[in-house]
């Protein structure tokens, strides 16, 4: 492993003579879950519109395990020259590094380029569920504190992270249920085995109907174009502001030029109607910042998550 | 209901679909054939193949080796007396003694017809409860879960493999591999000695390869790849002989009924599968034969008793498998890992957000089995020649296959360091008789077990009382007492007798 | 000698030991968690490898129980040799394959033959590199699956 990273550093020399001819060969993504998940649909749709603008192929590594770790760390150990990026925003970068230790930092072994996408997390209950918003459920929860049960995706996911941060703003405590992924939770709660599930956007979506299940709120700053009905925790008045973002995450230190390079050739792609078009098929919300928004973003939401983890 | 299985109709007869099940029903032909070479090895190193595979040509690549590949085993059981699978071992009673009288086209055709009808029976039996399993399993709540899971593994356990206890201890290691990365429920490190990349546990499919493609090579390793292969048979080309004539068929329609049924029972169990059900349908066929005298010295009934049970077990085993998540022998363990790889979760969600591809599966099984009959019925005259096939050539090949299929999946260094260690594992507990079935499905089981349960006792405050107030998750855990007990009173009742 | 039952229990209880000696390294920290929600948890996470572990260790002794006077047969000796051989080559295009790619591949197919007895120079030859290219026809350009 040594002798390969010498060499690498040894090739980086030699390429950074010629700094001008970036990118000279093609750019690798590393995605840190299964091809066909969400991260993955993502890379592809944007890797191949992005291709055009950069002058090189744009080839997609699936590394998937353990919440995208594997594939973020894989990310933040390789030398810093542009050629190898990481789909981030999700859990490898906002919680994970809450709940147990990582071999990287979840924000600074990262120079943040560009995002491109983000989720929606949404609170769901049974439709015949009593409460008609999120004030009377937690009106109800705060009478019994301990009664009500919330499915999350994993214990350290963006979703318990989200009823994390609910519960700390409404002040009110529920037992835990972590399921392995969000379609576990959204069963249970058809099931009456408990009373809300927190699951993404595109979960929720496809299977609200097939298992009568209604969404009271979303954890977003804004509301969902994609689900414009279903209201903000901050309407409600709990200060809660989390999604699941997408997006593009070098390792630390890519040199200024290169990085200047990447950003502008991938904000081209970004709104090319041909990835406009694979985003509107696919539902995939775009969602554009530049790298200093972006990375503000990310601290922002690693930061508060930290804050509840920490102070229980 | 009819437009989405007409459109499942339409996906599944696309013509590079089509293209893959024939390939695939010829090549799974050719290794069920081939003695050593397993439907489980066959399905194991299918599974990296189909990654990057569109959904509806890895299904029917993988529907398609696991019945043609059953039948497939009867080939070489009659023709070398040799089961090419273990789920043919019933056939070489009868098939290889038919083959010795010169009638083998005759035996081949009569299996080949009966494992038409089991397995088309089967898909039938799948087509008509499973969606009525999975409606009630979506009720389940985490106790229900925990006890339904005691259940399987239990019977599991309990009926792979000719030793109990040696069942069992496969099993319980099983489980203990299981525990290996994050706690399912607190996300605790175990057993991962800091790697990163043990957190989700060791990863299913270099566990597969290992354990049923790289024991096997290593099986074969041993003697040097000279095996018996290529006995020499009479060959005859006495047509007569070998004409099967419908009254033979319709004389043989009541053992191959029974037989399906035997089959698709034992196949909806979770635990017993292909082999138990051809012994247990060549059984019930002999006692109640009228002509029990002939069976064993080339009874062609004996050959559709056998051949009928094993194939009507391949729809059976997936009503467990995707109306209820759990998988019920090793190649639906792989299929659920394969499915998994696809982005497919089996289990009663399914039935509601992805009845097409249900239907998908339906009509790919239907299509495997009429596959299996079309190019059986067209590769009989050549299977002499497969049976002879060079395995030194054949079994270094399918090693390098199997360390390239692994590493395709995650692109992963540390992912074939796990199947070498498993194919090590693999070959040893097969060589000291330890079933490998119960291991591996603990090993896929037990996160899921071990998450109902705990999630139960989080529910109910910390009261086991909650398995039992409940009526469900009670009753079978009454029946996962029952046969525990049953089993060990059997077992003494052989020991004293 | 005992009977290979015997063994097979001996060899299954150390190994259920040494797994025993393993659970007290998983982390009990939980307990003192101060996530909201986690004190309503109940089993820690030594809880299931304890059961695995246990039930492993008691099936081991009953085997070994069961078995204790069984007569031991004479088992056909087996060439162990070929078959640590051929992990030895296995374990090494392993080793190579992250690294070297498909170049390791037909070395290690031709090793194989070679090993295996055959002799003629056009399988030994012939046979790896069609089949390395077929591969790489396959994977790479088929299914667009990147290889090393």
């Amino acid at each position: 492993m040594l002798a390969r990273r010498d060499f690498l550093i040894g090739v980086i020399g030699m390429a950074s003579v010629r700094a001008d001819a970036f990118p000279s060969k093609p750019i690798r993504v590393y995605v840190g879950f299964s091809a066909g998940g969400g991260a993955d649909i993502i890379a592809r749709a944007f890797g191949d519109v992005a291709q055009r603008f950069l002058g090189q192929p744009m080839v997609v590594i699936n590394r998937p395990g353990a919440s995208g770790t594997i594939a973020a760390r894989e990310v933040a150990l390789s030398e810093p020259d542009g050629y190898t990026l990481l789909i981030a925003g999700g859990s490898e970068t906002a919680c994970a590094g809450h709940f147990r230790k990582l071999p990287y930092h979840p924000i600074r072994a990262f120079t943040p380029i560009m995002r491109l996408a983000r989720l929606g997390l949404l609170i769901n209950v049974r439709s015949d569920a009593p409460w008609a918003d999120v004030k009377e459920f937690v009106a109800a929860a705060r009478k019994e504190p301990g009664k009500y049960i919330y499915a999350s995706a994993g214990y350290g996911s963006l979703a318990h992270a989200t009823m994390l941060l609910f519960g700390e703003a409404a002040g009110i405590v529920m037992k835990h249920l972590p399921f392995s992924g969000g379609a576990g939770g959204l069963v249970a709660l058809r099931g009456g085995h408990v009373d809300v599930t927190v699951a993404a956007e595109s979960e929720s979506k496809a299977l609200s109907e097939a298992l009568q299940i209604r969404s009271l709120a979303v954890a977003s700053a804004e509301r969902s174009p994609l689900r414009p009905d279903v209201p903000t925790l901050h309407e409600a008045g709990f200060d809660v502001d989390l999604e699941n973002q997408k997006g593009l995450v070098g390792p630390a230190g890519i040199p200024r030029n290169r990085l200047q390079f990447l950003h502008d050739a991938l904000e081209k792609a970004f709104h090319h109607p041909d990835f406009v078009r694979r985003c509107r098929r696919l539902g995939i919300e775009r969602a554009y910042l530049g790298p200093e928004a972006f990375g503000r973003s990310l601290s922002r939401v690693y930061s508060q998550i930290g804050h509840v983890v920490r102070r229980g | 209901m009819i437009d989405v299985l007409f459109d499942a109709v339409v996906s599944i007869c696309q013509p590079e679909t089509l293209l893959v099940l024939l390939l695939a029903t010829m090549a799974s032909l050719i290794i069920g054939a081939t003695p050593g070479l397993t439907v489980n090895m066959a399905v194991a190193l299918a599974v990296p193949l189909t990654m990057h595979m569109p959904l509806e040509p890895s299904l029917v690549l993988l529907l398609a080796l696991y019945c043609s590949g059953i039948f497939g085993g009867s080939v070489s059981a009659i023709l070398i007396n040799a089961p090419g699978t273990p789920a043919s071992a019933a056939t070489v009673l009868d098939g290889y003694p038919l083959a010795q009288q010169g009638k083998a086209g005759k035996a081949l055709k009569m299996a080949l017809a009966a494992s038409l009808a089991g397995g088309l029976f089967s898909v039938l039996v799948l087509v008509l409860i499973s969606r009525t399993v999975a409606d009630f399993a979506l009720l389940f709540g985490p106790a229900e879960r925990a006890a339904l899971l005691l259940f399987a593994l239990t019977l599991v356990g309990l009926l792979s493999g000719h030793s109990i206890l040696k069942g069992l201890i496969a099993g319980s290691l099983g489980l203990l591999l299981s525990t290996v990365g994050l706690d399912p429920m607190l996300a605790v490190p175990r057993f991962t000695f800091g790697l990163l990349e043990l957190e989700d546990g060791l990863s299913l499919i270099p566990v597969l390869v290992g354990l049923f493609a790289i024991s096997e090579v290593l099986l074969q390793a041993e003697t040097r790849m000279r095996g018996a292969i290529g006995l020499d048979l009479r060959q005859t080309h006495d047509k007569m002989l070998n004409r099967l004539s419908w009254g033979e068929i319709s004389a043989s329609a009541r053992t191959i009924v029974r037989s399906s049924l035997i089959g698709t029972f034992i196949g909806i169990l979770p635990g017993i599968g292909a082999t138990v059900a051809s012994f247990v349908g060549y059984g019930e066929a002999k006692r109640s034969s009228r002509q029990p005298q002939l069976f064993g010295k080339g009874s062609l009934e004996g050959v559709a008793a056998s051949e009928a049970a094993n194939n009507a077990v391949t729809g059976a085993t997936l009503i467990p498998l995707l109306a209820l998540s759990i998988p019920g022998d090793s190649v639906t363990a792989i299929l659920y890992g394969a499915l998994l790889i696809q982005g497919v979760t089996p289990g009663p969600l399914l039935f509601q957000t992805g009845l097409g591809l249900v239907y998908e599966i339906y009509v790919a099984l239907i299509a495997a089995n009429l596959f299996m009959a079309g190019v059986g019925l067209a590769f009989l005259p050549l299977f002499r020649h497969v049976t002879r096939a060079p395995a030194r050539v054949l079994f270094p090949i399918v090693f390098v296959l199997s360390v390239v299929g692994a590493w395709s999946v995650r692109n992963n260094a540390f992912d074939l360091y796990v199947m070498m260690g498993f194919g090590a594992l693999g070959y040893v507990l097969r060589r000291v008789e330890v079933p490998l079935a119960p291991l591996l499905i603990a090993f896929i089981l037990g996160v899921p077990f071990e998450q109902a349960l705990r999630q139960a006792l989080v529910s109910s405050d910390g009261s086991p009382a909650v398995f039992l107030s409940r009526p469900l998750s009670a009753a079978l855990i009454v029946v996962t007492v029952a046969s525990l007990a049953w089993m060990a009173w059997r077992n003494r009742k052989e020991s004293t007798a | 000698m005992r009977s290979t039952e015997f063994r097979l229990g001996i060899a299954f209880a150390t190994l259920a030991l040494a797994a025993l000696l393993l659970v007290p390294t998983i982390s009990n920290e939980w307990r003192r968690s101060t996530i909201a929600g986690d004190q309503f948890f109940t089993l820690g996470p030594r809880f299931f490898p304890f059961v695995a572990v246990a039930l492993m260790g008691l099936f081991s002794a009953l085997l070994i129980v069961s078995n204790r006077r069984t007569a031991s047969r004479d088992e056909p000796r087996r060439p162990l040799r070929a078959v640590v051989a051929f992990f030895v080559i296995g374990a090494a295009y392993v080793a190579a394959f992250p690294f070297w790619g498909l170049l390791a591949t037909p070395f290690c197919l031709g090793a194989l033959f070679f090993y295996f007895g055959v002799r003629r120079w056009t399988t030994l030859v012939l046979v790896p590199i069609v089949t390395t290219v077929l591969m790489v026809i396959c994977f790479e350009h088929v299914m667009r699956i990147p290889l090393p």
